[in-house]
């Protein structure tokens, strides 16, 4: 009977350990002690200094009054006190005075508050937590504006010069909340505080792309129907014209 | 009574043993220095990569940055010689960078220089290499109109048909394009389908600016017609 107990208490001790480590291995990513730097040991100095996070860990990288967490095999290249360049991989930016970050694709211009910026093969997105924050894609002469709880996306340069760019949308909450959690520096507790918080702003978000989004599909509903109905109205002009033909042809039979 | 405690010194000593052993072994055998060597060369494999990543960064930056000179520089140089080269870099600006262009200029030049010399089989080989081993060069739309010029030379009609159906694809607005849509329409001729080659003619005259494609292609079809 003991050893029954006993099996059983080990059994779900083994299952608990294995769970604790599937899980952590998923939300959090380690502190990286060793980023790659070239040149090497810049970091020191104030001079241009590119970084590269080893992979599954993370690094704080400071610049002027921002942070900024490098995710997993991610590198940036500090550039200046209020500039950098986001060269791959993901990044988690919390500011309070403004910070230029360059890529191939265009500028994000993060006035103050926090952004997670996340780079692709051939497109750069923005994803907005809190404050005011712009993208300038490369061509573009505006600045174009992303509210919190919202993302755009910046491509590369089409033939007519101008960088492709999308229209704000509402943030995918699953997946951002998870890349967050795995670059989020403080403790769970304070995670989950500002992770609520920012559940109420991505719902207002959701809401005003939703409308932005229903107005566009309004717009383009309109338009299919403008279309049908010109379409309608030329077919009818043809369908008028054929049987004018036909009587005519008939016409024409029978005088013969 | 004595008996276990004797036999568990004996299992503890050869146990402490067996550890001794294996640790003996393990630092003479050298495994120890090639383990730090092999982590010295990953870090060295690393800091070689991240200058690669960096590097090609800084060229995919320019590449985004003569895109958008581009159109500018080709709404400047209309009707000029360089405004071919020009229209050729815009259509190939927005893929993905792994070009080599030196290696495919080379190459480019000697399936030139085949053609020229009328070594079709040999210029269609060379052209047919450099499109499948750099398809970012900027020579890639000239490769292909020279390629189909070759195939219809070497009279290898099907192939000429296929490579022009692939230059309408991948460079719809070229005007080399419709250069080679003339080819395709001579095919037709040849093959003995003359409505197929006017449809040809016509679609050049419609989709084509390009004075000289269309001289050619009106003069096409009314012998055809004829």
């Amino acid at each position: 009977m003991i050893l029954r107990i006993f099996q059983v208490v080990t059994f779900i001790f083994v299952a608990t350990i294995e769970v604790k480590v599937h899980a952590s291995e998923v939300v959090t990513l380690r502190e990286d002690l060793t980023p790659l730097q070239e040149p090497q040991n810049c970091l020191e100095d104030d001079d241009v200094c590119a970084i590269k996070t080893n992979s599954g860990k993370k690094f704080q990288l400071e610049v002027g009054k921002a942070k900024i967490t490098l995710g997993s095999s991610s590198s940036a290249i500090k550039a200046g006190k209020d500039r950098i360049t986001f060269v791959h991989g993901t990044a988690l930016i919390k500011t309070e005075s403004p910070l230029f970050v360059e890529t191939e694709f265009g500028k994000v211009i993060v006035k103050q508050g926090e952004v997670l910026l996340l780079k692709q093969e051939s497109k750069l997105i923005t994803r907005v937590n809190s404050g005011e924050v712009f993208i300038q894609p490369r061509g573009f002469s505006e600045m174009i504006a992303i509210e919190a709880g919202e993302e755009n996306w910046m491509g590369s340069v089409d033939k007519s010069g101008i960088a492709q760019t999308g229209v704000s949308t509402s943030i995918n909450f699953q997946e951002h909340a998870l890349i967050w959690s795995s670059l989020y520096s403080g403790k769970k507790r304070s995670f989950e505080k500002e992770l609520k918080e920012f559940a109420q702003v991505w719902k207002q978000a959701n809401e005003k792309t939703a409308a932005v989004h229903a107005d566009l599909a309004q717009r383009r509903i309109a338009s299919i129907e403008a279309d049908y109905q010109r379409r309608h109205k030329e077919l009818k002009k043809r369908q008028a014209y054929e049987a004018d033909l036909r009587f005519l042809f008939r016409k024409k039979s029978l005088d013969q | 009574m004595k008996n276990p405690v004797f036999a568990s010194i004996c299992i503890i000593l050869f146990a402490s043993y067996l550890q001794f052993y294996s640790f003996v072994r393990y630092k003479f055998s050298g495994i120890d220095g090639l383990k730090s060597e092999v982590a010295f060369l990953k870090s060295d494999l690393e800091k070689e990569r991240f200058k690669g990543e960096l590097a090609k960064f800084q060229y995919d930056d320019f590449k985004q940055h003569v895109a958008t000179l581009v159109p500018q520089a080709v709404k400047n140089t209309q009707g000029q010689p360089q405004n071919f080269q020009l229209r050729s870099l815009a259509s190939v600006v927005s893929e993905s960078p792994k070009v080599q262009f030196e290696r495919a200029s080379s190459l480019f030049e000697k399936a030139k220089e085949a053609f020229r010399s009328k070594k079709f089989e040999e210029s269609n080989r060379s052209f047919s290499q450099l499109i499948k081993a750099y398809p970012e060069s900027v020579h890639l739309i000239e490769s292909h109109f020279l390629l189909a010029e070759g195939q219809f030379q070497a009279k290898e009609f099907e192939a000429c048909l296929a490579t022009v159906e692939l230059m309408v694809a991948k460079f719809p607005e070229h005007d080399l394009t419709g250069y080679g849509l003339l080819r395709l329409g001579k095919v037709f001729e040849k093959q003995d389908r003359p409505e197929d080659a006017a449809d040809v003619y016509q679609a050049i005259l419609r989709s084509y600016g390009d004075a000289g494609l269309k001289k050619q292609a009106k003069a096409l079809l009314q012998s055809v017609k004829l």
